[in-house]
């Protein structure tokens, strides 16, 4: 998938300097941090009830019958068309509408109205109407679910975020609508046997991927749900809890390094290796193909490996100030600052991607199986809405202002972090003193991923 | 001399770099003074 930015030549300094900036920021939001900010904030977040009309609404069975209709409906018609239509990725609606409708766009909807997609899930819908008619057929209660393992955790959403981010990234032909159609339902087919092991509302929580990915952004929004409540509460409070589940923190690693990967892989740096991993696969007898996709795997993980590494030398940091905890529980700990960096990279290159290529969507959608007009190879198609020939729209953000808006994005997510990280430290050490000094290396960790996430974004949009 | 004649583009990339890379040496140097320190007073505080 191709970004879609062009080139910036009238920045008054190099993309390099911003780096420094944002690390001056975040050294000066340390400070500011220690000195303004002595207790935990963040635990109690404050709950303020929305009118109660509102709530009901929102939390109504029509809504959630509507809500839950929409994510079947998008569901199966992304199986359709790709398996059905243009098998042209830019004329069809599938791989566009899953990497960058789906993907993509969901994620700012969830950071700014909680929860989104747990309404939307068209798997947890499908199965809370497969139990309803189940319980309705059987007249009377039908056998418990299996209780989910404690210990399977989020592993179960790593192994689904990171395959999703294989065939995106990986897979050789990982955006041809029937590759996406088809794993649309061997995910699908999947999730209703674990559905069917675990039940329905205890594998969405912990093991749907889509489920758990959107859930974590969801956390940082004011908006949230409090048994038939919604209503707001502090930005941020609902990240505390993030990191006790097994997984979660090898979750945030594959969020953020399959980012990192997906622009790395546009920069020299990878550009000069991977033909020498590729020559090197080929020798061990894997063909063109199949080693073009080991090398980009290989790539993938290192990235994933990367962050988490990173991500370690923050928690054994922290670990050697003292204070007598566990590395262990200390990654625990930190583990909610890991959303907001999630946040800030996922933003950040994907922000010129939903602007560009979301307008292409509503081509697409006009006709799902590829329109003749934009299709070269020339199918037969529809123009439902009238849109099939609109263009994109590219001076919707200029290069520049985008540049400036991903910088703030960077900087923002990980000042942030810092907070999460900060009031973490002060409700785990007793004294606040080594609570600040626990943080020094995390400081060192955050202006590592901006660093990173800005040297990224040069290289993807220089 | 490849290196040297793309001095610029690495050179470049390493300054991306060079604020973490300041941030983790002062701070590794300041945890190992700090342990130096630390215990060279348990050493001499028996002697007290």
């Amino acid at each position: 998938m191709a970004h879609g930015v062009v080139g910036r030549s009238d920045l008054p300094i190099p993309e390099w300097l911003f780096g420094w900036a944002a690390a001056v920021v975040l050294v000066i939001s340390f400070v500011a941090l220690a000195v303004l900010w002595p207790e935990p904030r963040l635990r109690d977040g404050g709950f303020r009830a929305l009118p109660r009309g509102l709530s009901r609404l929102l939390l109504s069975r029509p809504t959630q019958i509507l809500c839950g209709a929409v994510g079947i409906f998008l569901l199966g018609l992304t199986v359709w068309s790709g398996l059905t239509g243009v098998q042209t990725e830019a004329a069809n609606f599938a791989p566009k509408f899953v990497y960058i409708v789906f993907w993509t766009g969901l994620v700012p909807l969830s950071v700014v109205f909680g929860d989104v997609f747990r309404a939307l899930n068209p798997w947890r819908a499908i199965g809370r109407v497969v139990a309803w008619v189940a319980q309705t057929a059987a007249r009377g209660p039908v056998p418990a679910p299996l209780a989910y393992p404690e210990r399977l955790g989020h592993w179960p959403a790593v192994a689904g975020v990171f395959a999703f981010a294989t065939l995106e990234l990986v897979a050789s032909n990982g955006d041809s609508p029937e590759s996406v159609a088809i794993a649309a339902l061997v995910y699908s087919a999947a999730t209703f046997l674990a559905m069917a092991l675990y039940g329905v509302e205890a594998w969405c929580a912990r093991g749907e991927a889509f489920g758990v990915y959107f859930n974590l952004f969801s956390r940082i929004s004011p908006l949230t749900r409090r048994g038939d409540e919604v209503g707001l509460r502090r930005p941020l409070s609902g990240l505390w809890e993030v990191g006790s589940v097994p997984g979660t923190v090898a979750l945030l690693a594959v969020m953020v390094g399959s980012v990192s990967f997906d622009g790395v892989k546009e920069a020299p740096l990878w550009t000069g290796i991977a033909p020498d991993l590729i020559d090197f696969f080929e020798g061990l007898g894997l063909s063109a193909e199949r080693a073009f996709e080991a090398a980009f795997l290989l790539g993938l993980v290192a990235a994933v490996t990367l962050v988490l590494g990173f991500y370690r030398l923050g928690v054994a940091g922290a670990h050697s100030v003292g204070g007598g905890f566990s590395t262990a529980r200390l990654a625990k700990a930190f583990a909610p600052s890991l959303v907001p960096i999630a946040l800030a990279y996922v933003a950040a290159h994907y922000m010129t991607q939903l602007l560009y290529e979301g307008q292409a969507v509503v081509e697409l959608s006009t006709s799902p199986l590829g329109y003749l007009a934009s299709n070269p190879l020339g199918a037969e198609g529809t123009d439902l809405f009238g849109t099939a020939n609109e263009p994109i729209d590219y001076t919707v953000i200029g290069a520049t202002t985008a540049w400036y808006y991903q910088v703030g994005f960077v900087v923002a997510g990980h000042v942030a972090a810092l907070a999460l990280a900060h009031d973490k430290a002060l409700a785990l050490y007793d004294d606040a003193r080594l609570a600040v000094r626990s943080q020094y290396w995390m400081l060192v960790v955050m202006v590592g991923f901006t660093s990173l996430a800005l040297w990224l974004l040069a290289q993807s949009n220089g | 001399m490849p290196t040297i004649a793309h001095t610029s583009d690495w050179l470049v990339n390493v300054a991306f770099v060079l604020p973490f890379l300041g941030l983790f040496v002062w701070l590794f140097i300041t945890t190992v003074r700090g342990r130096r320190q630390a215990a060279r007073e348990a050493r001499d505080a028996p002697e007290a």
